[in-house]
């Protein structure tokens, strides 16, 4: 198959066409990276019909992963077998499956997405260094974030005592790290910190495995490099090794806003030594209107560590309205939000679903979705979650997870709490386990056995009980049970009243869910064990669709990598944006820098409109414009 | 990539047995020994592909331990297939490649197991297959890609060709047959010959139909037909004699040999000898020229060939070695063939044998026997033309004097030495161990016979050496007397021997007979030579008298090494 790349410009062809090894795209936003990721993968594979080697493509998130492989389904549809595309974590998980056992973790580990499941890991390691004489308590297991940090930087056991000051600490701490990781080996669970560090201990500690995936996985993309942290970077360069024929990165070190995260402006200087990486520029910008793109120019050339020949954005819409941008000031942070509903409201519509309010924090969204609401447009806030909320999806969930692991306890105990939400039944547990305890401690076939065994089942679930007992217990066909499952929860609202309400937010999840099903059978093919798919679902994150036509409220940080039609900037005051503690750091910090970017990649969201609002009062305190505004020059000094 | 090992549970009459490979490795044993089982098992894996449900085995595929048995019983049945490398990085860029998500690590080594597993639904009761890659601790990995599709990348990698012991030419030569199909369906004519050749074709077609007007008349009377329906006005009519594209033209080619006379005959009127062979080449072309054509790069076969000595006459089976052997990929040969057998190196071989009810595959394994043995073995196997593996229980003696007398005995008294598997093996060239360590690696029973004199007590103590808590009684015996011969003058042939005294020798003689030292003098006053023409005539002697005359002693190691064939597969 020909590609063709005459819609692509000069320097997307370069970067598509490039065969001259390691090669930095640094790109500015809207310059269709992303379009020059895919292109580039495409062209791999249909230059290469008889050819074996496969493409991996490293994203940040499970969304970035999707959105390229739809990309490339719709361009070509042999060979994609041979690209995985996957999140650092999931490949780290992938590596872990199949070479886990040189790192004590079988195929079939479980991986904890709970902080609540990690703690209780830590409580278990907690009660074990007391039990040999360590100074512990369970108050400690507040040392959890403490312990991700280590696992961040994959420090190795032997050196915590280094990295804290107090030696009290020291001792303990060291202890807890350690146990805390054999805990989850002796269990044959790993959390996301411990996916990255065991499969970097992995391919440093076994270099055949290495080797392996070097010789499959000849072609390595990574999207959105400015966001790896250290031991991202590590497993990166664990992967490719010290000389890779290809290695193709796409980066913007003006878009660093995960700084908190371990992510930093040096790792770009890093990677382009260690890999003396060719450098190609995509400075050309389809998204954002010529005036904005002037702002953004303004804005970032303020800040010192950037690369030093990053060339400024070159606008390429044409101009098309006078008021592309627009500053708004007002008194109080209520009139300034009230003002911004009422502007999107009076767009109409059919608008609202493509205007996005953005703000540097929560809670000023929070106002904002209450004022919009007031307008009369839908709001709606990005809400993540690491489970399912309603009583018919966290049942489902839980018999998967029980199909998958027959004599889970904890799964058993999910289903019986959440079926009880759905039906009224009052199934105990103990029931359950002492059925199994006499058939061979299937948990799955007992669960279904006790609660079909029950007169107080309503008719209509023991109907569709007995037709899902058959999916998955025998003959283990989750696809089918899945579908069924959602006739069954979808009947129980339509019939009854009460249910509608016991099935808590069943409309958003089973949108969610669908979503969810969706992409990892894209991913994985229709014929995915249920192991995989579980594996997935814990790693997906859990967001539920906006509604249509609602007004997106969101954080800067969760905006990346998105485009909106009209883009409400608000509270751009000293504090706010930047942060009360990028001030307090000053000018020149990396904090505030941090600041700078966070403006830039929220103004270049931005299609159509960038309207910027501020407020002189916020919660009762004077609060100064934002320096950025100056910058931007929108506000004269000191104005 | 090869095939490591083939390890066998509850199939068939297996109930778990490891089988490791080499490049070529041959098959023996006694029919009934599960050598084609074997094979089809491996075709089971490598030839089929996953199914989602059900079964991948019959109901007789099912080790089934006795009579009383039902299907699962005895367990899930499992065949486990290990391919690896024998140095790392000996696998290719494009074998690594197609199937990454198998490949494990086994050291530096890199390592594909894949286990098909049949094993009972707790509800239906059925037995269901599943095709599982499993990690070096044996646990089943979770490939993103489903085991099935990488199953089949795999089975592109690893053909497996299977050439049962009837090779039927009429069969394998038809223009749909799976090797002689691709040549006529993928002709690589190049385009100047094929256009120069179909305008030789038509020409040719012109010309027939033109000499014969009878053709020519029905020819322009179809051509009317255009009038009628809507075809060409012109040339719509062909009648062509022989095809007029080169393409059909090679699909009804067939294939000739020209006999001593030169008379050009079908494949299929030749003999079932030149037919077998014939079919045995053309999978070799086979292998050479398609193979990657149709399979892909890095493609290298698994190739099992049962029986390739069929209807071929011993000094065609001897040649068949080196054809086979240099055959591309992997072969594995089934064979009765002793002229085949006596060319393949011991360490190929692997015996099939009932230990009990079940089977066991022996091999000689490695460090058993050093370079010298070793050769000496091979010497043996091939004088014995290979008989010698074929064997249940060798009778180690040393000498021809004892193959004469105790082949001798066994006629006179009924016993049929080759239905029992006995065979009389000579050591005193190579001493009994070598013999010994081979038959215990390759589970053939042993027993050996010595003389009482000094040597004799030597051979015993190396045989005794190796009995690894078994019996002596059983095993191994020494003639109260120095020799053979003056055991058999001690049992009443003396006669034999003090007629072959010469005039000259008889002064040497100086005991008296009844004394304890006349046979001895006796028996070294014979002439050197004509030693095994004595056992003879003893032999003869011994027929003359009957069944009874036959020495006790000799008669006993008949019935003990008779009794070690009969028993179960021989090793320590």
């Amino acid at each position: 198959m020909a590609l063709d790349l005459s819609l692509l410009n000069t320097n997307q062809q370069t970067a598509v066409a490039w065969e001259k090894g390691p090669l930095l795209v640094l790109a500015g936003p809207g310059s269709g990276k992303t379009k020059v990721l895919t292109t580039r993968i495409v062209r791999l594979l249909s230059e290469s019909p008889d050819k074996r080697f496969r493409i991996l493509g490293l994203t940040f998130t499970t969304k970035a992963a999707d959105e390229m492989r739809s990309r490339i389904d719709a361009l070509i549809s042999d060979g994609r077998d041979r690209v995985a595309l996957a999140t650092f974590h999931s490949f780290a998980a992938d590596v872990l499956r199949q070479h886990g056992s040189h790192v004590g973790f079988r195929p079939d580990f479980v991986i904890l997405n709970q902080t609540a499941d990690r703690e209780a890991v830590l409580l278990d390691a907690i009660r074990e260094c007391a039990r040999v004489g360590i100074e512990t308590d369970e108050s400690d297991v507040k040392l959890l974030p403490f312990l991700d940090r280590l696992l961040d930087t994959c420090t190795h056991p032997d050196e915590v005592r280094n990295r804290v000051r107090d030696p009290d600490l020291a001792d303990k701490a060291a202890a807890l790290f350690a146990q805390y990781r054999l805990e989850l080996e002796k269990t044959n669970r790993l959390d996301f910190p411990c996916l990255l560090s065991k499969a970097i201990e992995l391919l440093e500690s076994k270099p055949a495995v290495a080797r392996l995936l070097r010789t499959t996985y000849t072609r390595v993309c990574v999207d959105e490099f400015q966001d790896t942290n250290y031991s991202q970077y590590r497993f990166l360069r664990a992967i490719v090794g010290e000389a890779p024929p290809d290695l193709f990165v796409v980066a913007d070190d003006d878009q660093i806003i995960y700084q908190w995260n371990g992510a930093s402006p040096e790792r770009l200087l890093e990677l382009r030594n260690d890999y003396k990486m060719s450098v190609v520029q995509l400075p050309a910008n389809y998204r954002c209107p010529p005036a904005v793109i002037d702002l953004a120019n303004k804005l970032i050339q303020h800040n010192h560590s950037r690369s030093a020949d990053k060339q400024p954005l070159i606008a390429i819409k044409p101009v098309d309205r006078a008021d592309s941008v627009r500053l708004h000031r007002f008194d109080e942070a209520a009139e300034e939000l009230a003002w911004v509903a009422t502007d999107i409201a009076s767009r109409g519509p059919k608008v609202h679903g493509k205007c996005v309010v953005l703000a540097r924090t929560k809670q000023v969204l929070e106002t904002a979705a209450e004022a919009l609401q007031a307008a009369g447009v839908t709001p709606a806030l990005h809400v993540r979650k690491d489970e399912f909320e309603s009583a018919a999806f966290r049942w489902l969930h839980s018999i998967l997870r029980l199909a998958n692991a027959r004599g889970d306890r904890e799964q058993v105990r999910r289903a019986c709490k959440a079926f009880y939400t759905i039906d009224g039944l009052d199934l105990r547990v103990e029931q359950v386990l002492a059925s199994a305890a006499v058939t061979g401690g299937d948990l799955l076939r007992a669960w279904f056995e006790e609660t079909l065994a029950k007169d107080a089942l309503s008719d209509l679930s023991r109907e569709f009980l007995t037709a899902l007992r058959t999916h998955i217990v025998s003959r283990l066909d989750f696809p089918g049970f899945i579908s069924t499952s959602l006739d069954w929860f979808r009947q129980l609202h339509a019939d009854d009243g009460r249910d509608l309400e016991a099935l808590g937010d069943f409309q958003a999840e089973e949108g969610m869910w669908r979503e969810l099903v969706q992409t990892i059978r894209d991913r994985l093919g229709d014929g995915m064990t249920l192991e995989a798919f579980l594996q997935e679902m814990d790693l997906a994150p859990k967001v539920p669709p906006p509604p249509p036509n609602a007004t997106r409220c969101l954080t800067i940080h969760t905006s990346k990598g998105m485009e909106f039609e009209h883009v409400y900037l608000v509270g751009l005051v000293e504090d706010q944006l930047p942060s009360f503690q990028a001030v307090k750091k000053g000018p020149q910090s990396r904090e505030l820098q941090e600041e700078r970017r966070n403006c830039f990649v929220a103004i270049t969201r931005a299609q159509l409109s960038l309207t910027l609002t501020y407020a002189r009062r916020y919660s009762g305190w004077q609060k100064l414009p934002s320096r950025f505004l100056s910058e931007m020059g929108l506000l004269g000094d000191g104005a | 990539m090869r095939l490591r090992s083939v390890t066998i549970k509850n199939f068939r009459a297996f109930a778990n047995v490891t089988v490791k490979l080499d490049e070529t490795t041959v098959l023996i044993g006694e029919n009934n020994t599960g050598k084609t089982s074997f094979l089809e098992a491996l075709k089971l894996c490598l030839a089929q592909g996953a199914s989602r449900r059900g079964d991948l085995f019959d109901d007789y595929d099912h080790h089934l331990a006795s009579d009383q048995s039902q299907v699962g019983d005895a367990g899930n049945t499992e065949i486990t297939l290990r391919f690896a490398e024998s140095t790392a990085g000996e696998w290719s860029n494009d074998v690594v490649q197609a199937i990454s998500e198998a490949i494990t690590l086994d050291g530096d080594l890199q390592q594909v197991v894949l286990r098909v597993m049949s094993a009972k639904d707790a509800q239906t009761g059925e037995m269901t297959a599943k095709w599982e890659f499993l990690d070096p601790q044996g646990n089943p990995l979770k490939p993103r890609r489903p085991a099935g599709v990488v199953l089949r990348d795999l089975q592109l990698l690893k053909p497996f060709f299977y050439l049962s012991a009837v090779r039927d030419a009429a069969r394998e030569f038809q223009p749909r047959s799976t090797f002689w199909g691709p040549f006529l369906r993928n002709p690589t004519i190049p385009e100047d010959v094929r256009k120069e050749l179909e305008a030789d074709l038509d020409a040719l077609n012109a010309k027939v139909i033109a000499a014969d007007d009878k053709l020519k008349d029905v020819k322009q009377r179809l051509e009317k037909t255009g009038g009628i329906v809507s075809i060409r006005t012109t040339d719509a009519v062909a009648i062509e004699a022989v095809p007029g594209r080169a393409r059909d033209l090679l699909s009804r080619a067939q294939v000739s040999v020209s006999g001593r006379t030169g008379a050009r005959l079908p494949m299929t009127r030749h003999g079932a000898g030149t037919q077998s062979l014939s079919v045995l080449f053309l999978f070799e072309s086979f292998l050479n020229s398609m193979l990657e054509r149709i399979y892909g790069a890095g493609s290298v076969p698994i190739v099992a060939v049962e029986e390739p000595e069929a209807h071929l006459h011993p000094a065609a089976s001897r040649a068949l070695w080196k054809t086979i052997s240099d055959m591309p990929g992997q072969k594995l040969v089934a064979t009765h063939s002793g002229d085949l057998l006596a060319r393949v190196p011991l360490a190929n071989v692997r015996r099939f044998c009932h230990d009990g009810t079940a089977i066991a595959v022996r091999q000689l394994q490695a460090g058993t026997l050093d370079q010298d043995d070793a050769r000496k073995m091979a010497l043996h196997v091939k004088a014995t033309r290979g008989e010698l593996l074929f064997a249940r229980s060798w009778l180690l003696v040393e000498g021809a004097t004892e193959v004469w007398v105790f082949e001798g005995i066994a006629d006179l008294l009924g016993i049929d030495l080759e239905r029992e598997g006995v065979r009389i093996v000579q050591y005193a060239q190579v001493m009994p161990d070598p013999f010994i360590r081979l038959a215990d690696d390759l589970g053939i029973g042993w027993f050996c016979f010595a003389d009482g004199d000094q040597d004799g007590q030597k051979y015993r103590k190396a045989a005794v050496d190796l009995l690894n808590g078994r019996n002596e009684a059983d095993r191994v015996r020494t003639l109260p007397e120095a020799t053979i011969e003056i055991h058999l003058c001690n049992a009443g042939f003396g006669t034999v021997y003090e007629d072959e005294v010469a005039v000259q020798k008889k002064p040497s003689i100086t005991s008296k007979p009844g004394d304890p030292n006349y046979w001895t003098q006796v028996v070294a006053a014979t002439p050197k030579r004509g030693k095994e023409a004595r056992a003879i005539k003893v032999v003869e002697e011994m027929t003359k008298r009957g069944p009874s005359s036959a020495p006790p002693f000799l008669r006993g190691v008949l019935d003990a090494v008779v009794q070690i064939a009969r028993g179960p597969a021989n090793g320590p």
